[in-house]
């Protein structure tokens, strides 16, 4: 399984070569952007978590605000986030 | 039949496409009712009338619908039934965790532009989750992934906080005067700038925030659908493994999406609301 495995990544490595041929190093610029905007968002939303949980855990009568909150600041940071991955799949698809 | 998988173009299940296509060699559609609906949809998407502005306005009927069927029941009906809990749940969860804390008893008055917004995108979100019109031919049925339809609802938001921002304020001038802190005037030269580009950069992040998250979660769903069918010539244990692992992910992203759907309507709409409270009251 493991050698069916290795063939088709070698397959799919040689069709990207063919059909991203001259722009590979846009491809790799545009993923690795992609992928540090979702290491941005992750910490931010972790800190935003871990802040909302300890302040439930410290007044629990106040968790639906909390909880309404901590959704509301994710949402926000999660949209930062993929204006980064917009900018890179412009860069790979435009 | 068009499965929504990402076969060959990843974003192939968000793009706009004609209402209805198939590709050639299409079994079972080639009959003459197929061929003439897709004759129809092609001469429309060549004038612009593609999927995403069909199922734009079944959301808008959907969503007078709805509202019409709770007027008429709220005429003659002393409390209200189980769809007109539900429908009143949200809009005064709206009301009162929104618009009150930030314009007070005085923003009663700009609520059906909120509850508008909000049932409008929740609805199309919802729409885009229903697999039934992805059978129809190629393309998306989310039409909020579509960025000229989210341009189209950020821009009717800026352009509503600032007519109802004017008309509050008594006066383009009046207005102009009132958005800009009231700073000493030698920082104006560096204000002036900064709150002209903020305020043209906020409708765009609400138009790229819900057409970015919608695309994102669409795309993600088709591709690791994709992988079903990209796994064939891994044998049946492997391939059945890979399209087992590749469902369940695609239900709990299901789950995931509704939940975002969700979400991305109450930040454009809560967002809505701030601007609107800074254009009418900007001293709050």
């Amino acid at each position: 399984m493991f050698f069916e495995l290795f063939s088709m990544m070698t397959a799919f490595l040689a069709e990207g070569e063919t059909v991203m041929g001259s722009k590979g190093l846009l491809v790799v610029g545009a993923c690795f952007g992609a992928g540090l905007a979702c290491l941005g968002a992750g910490l931010g939303i972790g800190k935003v978590a871990a802040a909302s949980v300890e302040s439930m855990a410290r007044q629990p009568e106040a968790s639906g605000d909390i909880r309404g909150a901590m959704i509301l600041t994710a949402a926000f940071i999660e949209g930062v986030c993929l204006f980064a991955v917009v900018v890179s799949l412009l860069a790979v698809l435009g | 039949m068009h499965l929504p998988v990402a076969a060959a173009d990843p974003l192939g299940h968000v793009k706009d496409a004609p209402l209805f296509s198939w590709g050639e060699g299409d079994l079972g559609w080639q009959i003459w009712l197929g061929e003439k609906l897709e004759g129809v949809s092609r001469a429309l998407m060549s004038v612009g009338f593609g999927k995403h502005v069909f199922i734009l306005m079944l959301a808008g009927a959907l969503t007078l619908l709805l509202f019409w069927i709770r007027a008429k029941q709220v005429k003659n009906e002393t409390v209200p039934g189980r769809f007109g809990n539900l429908l009143e749940s949200i809009m005064l969860f709206l009301r009162d965790q929104v618009v009150r804390p930030f314009m007070g008893e005085h923003g009663d008055r700009y609520l059906p532009f909120v509850w508008g917004f909000f049932f409008l995108i929740l609805i199309n979100n919802i729409l885009g989750l229903i697999p039934i019109f992805d059978y129809l031919g190629h393309g998306g049925n989310t039409a909020t992934a579509n960025i000229g339809v989210t341009a189209a609802l950020a821009l009717c938001s800026f352009s509503l906080y600032h007519y109802l921002g004017i008309k509050e304020q008594g006066g383009v001038w009046v207005y102009t005067k009132n958005i800009f802190p009231h700073v000493p005037v030698f920082i104006l030269p560096i204000i002036v700038p900064v709150e002209i580009i903020a305020h043209l950069v906020r409708p765009a992040a609400l138009a790229i925030r819900l057409c970015a998250n919608m695309v994102a979660g669409h795309t993600l769903m088709a591709v690791i659908l994709g992988f079903t069918l990209q796994a064939a010539a891994l044998g049946l244990a492997g391939w059945g493994s890979v399209t087992l692992v590749s469902c369940v992910a695609v239900i709990a992203l299901t789950f995931l999406e509704l939940l975002v759907a969700m979400i991305q309507a109450f930040v454009f709409t809560f967002l809505s609301t701030v601007f609107l409270s800074l254009a009418v009251h900007p001293e709050h």
